[in-house]
């Protein structure tokens, strides 16, 4: 083999193929488990936040036994869908099965910011897709997927079947995270969706302080966030006590993100205490979106 | 409104699916009255000898699914000749839809004595799934075959004659919803326009959870709850007061067994710890436990009321 052929191969040389197993599961969602908002201390009827939908969930090998989606990210509930690490130059391949014996409806993954070929896109389309678009109640369909060399960063996947509107405003969306090559794992990863649910506006499916994520960090841990938006509004992310550093150097402690849109950040832990994150358009933070972030003293 | 028919639905025993995703080989048939709305398909089994559920109702418009799920040929075939499905082979479908209200008694050809009933309603009250709790807000639903925006009253008999305790309107999609906070056990029904349901019995029932905990050789505390009166297969949810949660936080949920009791094993850091005896929703509380003091490491549970 000559050196320039072992140049060409390098990338791949260290790639791996990640395997994911994927199910649409019906599950009865609590936006509110503790029972109301404490910031003004309104108590929330279960008639208002109680609600049947069908979620992503991520399962052992051949879908044995159901595992928690977000290990990493402190959150460990079932909206948004499993967070899906890989590095650039990895393959992913991505069991999906319809479990969704209660509503009946078709559903699919589709993924952003990926290499894929048009079997893999997810897309329901009549009369043009294939059976990923709209995989039916006890079909399965296997998505692979390529993190190129412009894929790294973090992406939304969602339901793009033939009932996706329903299923997107039911939770039905999560995050790929892929990192450059070179880049370290971090030592906390926070996954933030933002997205209107039912009567509320919510993170990561829950809303108000208390019922929304509560990130957990130590001072000097290496602390990414992942942020995205779903539905058809505009979000300002903003957490308060940090900054975080931008293309050109330009400091930030705010940034919006549209519908499907999505950004990471990264900082060194160093500010302990309890903060508060939240989306700074006001009406949304008033019927729901807005969380609390725990920074411990090691 | 809707959010709250659609949980109500779900709680009540009525299985639903939606036309579109049809998965076996189907034959419609579409005959029948064709003024009532297209509405939803409710799913019905043939097994091996017997039709499930042997009783079906629906609102006119809607529609039943019928899937042979045993290894012999069946059909779904009407008493009065108005219908029949043919042979269904394993694992085939056949769906019919019903647009006017009335009985049909249908039976399979092929093994007489396996027999159902739909019973078509214009206004159908759920049936509750559950016993509700004395004084406590309790969810009812219910499906019509009338214009959206029309009047719903329940009404409740608990001896001396219907009289009306809540108010609702049918929804867009034919569904209704309202909560009412039953003091006793009583019968209900719904009145809307000139059509009134079936009535359906409420049971109210006043429940208590006992709660132990005992800490296991490996440091992990093992809860035990019990419902009385019995409640099997109803819910319990176990919640923990997490400072961080700015309250009590359900951390597990358990289907009570038939001793009417439920197990939970957890490790954790000293907590206050209750059980909660719910409706289907895991939210809307029937019944709590006293509150126990767990989690302390090597000793036993303290028991703090």
């Amino acid at each position: 083999m000559t050196g320039a052929a072992v140049l060409a191969a390098a990338p791949a040389a260290g790639a791996a193929t990640r395997e994911f197993w994927v199910a649409a599961t019906p599950v009865i969602w609590n936006m509110a488990p503790n029972g109301g908002d404490h910031i003004t201390g309104t108590r929330l009827d279960p008639a208002q936040t109680v609600m049947p939908t069908t979620v992503y969930r991520r399962y052992s090998r051949n879908w044995r036994r159901p595992l928690s989606n977000s290990p990493m990210s402190g959150n460990q509930d079932l909206i948004p869908g499993p967070l899906m690490r890989a590095r650039v130059g990895d393959k992913l391949v991505i069991h999906f099965k319809n479990m969704d014996f209660r509503r009946m409806n078709g559903h699919s993954m589709h993924f952003h910011g990926v290499e894929y070929k048009p079997s893999s896109d997810g897309a329901f389309v009549p009369g043009v897709s294939g059976p990923d678009g709209n995989v039916l109640p006890g079909k399965t369909w296997t998505y692979r997927l390529t993190a190129g060399r412009q894929s790294a960063g973090v992406w939304p996947y969602h339901d793009h079947s033939s009932s996706m509107h329903e299923s997107i405003a039911g939770g039905m969306y999560g995050m790929l995270s892929i990192r450059g090559r070179g880049e370290k794992l971090p030592d906390k990863e926070f996954v933030v969706v933002f997205a209107p649910m039912g009567d509320f506006q919510t993170i990561d499916g829950r809303a108000f302080v208390g019922n929304t994520p509560v990130f957990q960090t130590k001072v000097g841990d290496l602390v990414q966030w992942d942020v995205m938006a779903m539905g058809s509004e505009h979000h300002t992310f903003h957490v308060h006590g940090h900054r975080w550093l931008e293309a050109g150097g330009i400091s930030r402690d705010t940034r919006t993100v549209g519908p499907a849109e999505s950004f990471r950040f990264r900082y060194r832990e160093n500010a302990p205490g309890v903060w508060l994150y939240h989306c700074h358009v006001e009406q949304h933070m008033e019927r729901g979106m807005i969380g609390t972030y725990r920074a411990s003293r090691r | 409104m809707r959010r709250a028919a659609l949980l109500a639905a779900l709680l009540g025993a009525v299985a639903y699916a939606a036309p579109a995703a049809s998965q076996h080989p189907s034959s419609d048939d579409a005959s029948g009255g064709a003024t009532a709305p297209a509405g939803m398909t409710l799913a019905a089994r043939i097994s091996f000898d017997a039709m499930l559920p042997p009783r079906l109702d629906l609102v006119a418009g809607e529609s039943v699914r019928w899937t042979n799920e045993s290894v012999r040929m069946h059909t779904v075939t009407a008493e009065d000749g108005s219908f029949d499905s043919g042979r269904l082979a394993s694992s085939e479908a056949y769906r019919r839809r019903f647009g006017t209200a009335g009985e049909a008694r249908y039976f399979c050809r092929l093994h007489p004595s396996m027999r159902g009933l739909v019973a078509v309603h214009d206004l159908l009250l759920d049936n509750p799934g559950q016993a509700a709790a004395p004084n406590r807000p309790f969810p009812l639903s219910g499906r019509a075959a009338l214009p959206a925006g029309t009047p719903v009253s329940i009404e409740a008999d608990s001896g001396t004659g219907f009289a009306p305790i809540a108010s609702s309107t049918i929804g867009e999609d034919g569904r209704f919803a309202a909560r009412i906070v039953p003091a006793a056990s009583t019968t209900l029904r719904a009145v809307a326009g000139a059509a009134t349901s079936s009535s359906v019995k409420l049971l109210v029932l006043d429940h208590r959870i006992s709660l132990t905990a005992r800490t296991t050789m490996l440091g992990r505390v093992r809860l035990r709850a019990n419902v009385t009166p019995p409640a099997r297969g109803g819910r319990v949810v176990l919640q923990l007061f997490l400072p961080e949660r700015f309250g009590w936080w359900p951390v597990r949920t358990a289907v009570l067994d038939k001793r009417s009791g439920a197990t939970f094993t957890l490790r954790t850091r000293l907590r206050r710890a209750r059980v909660r005896y719910t409706l289907a929703d895991g939210a809307t509380a029937l019944a709590t436990s006293r509150i126990l003091r767990i989690g302390r490491v090597r000793a036993p549970a303290r028991h703090d009321d």
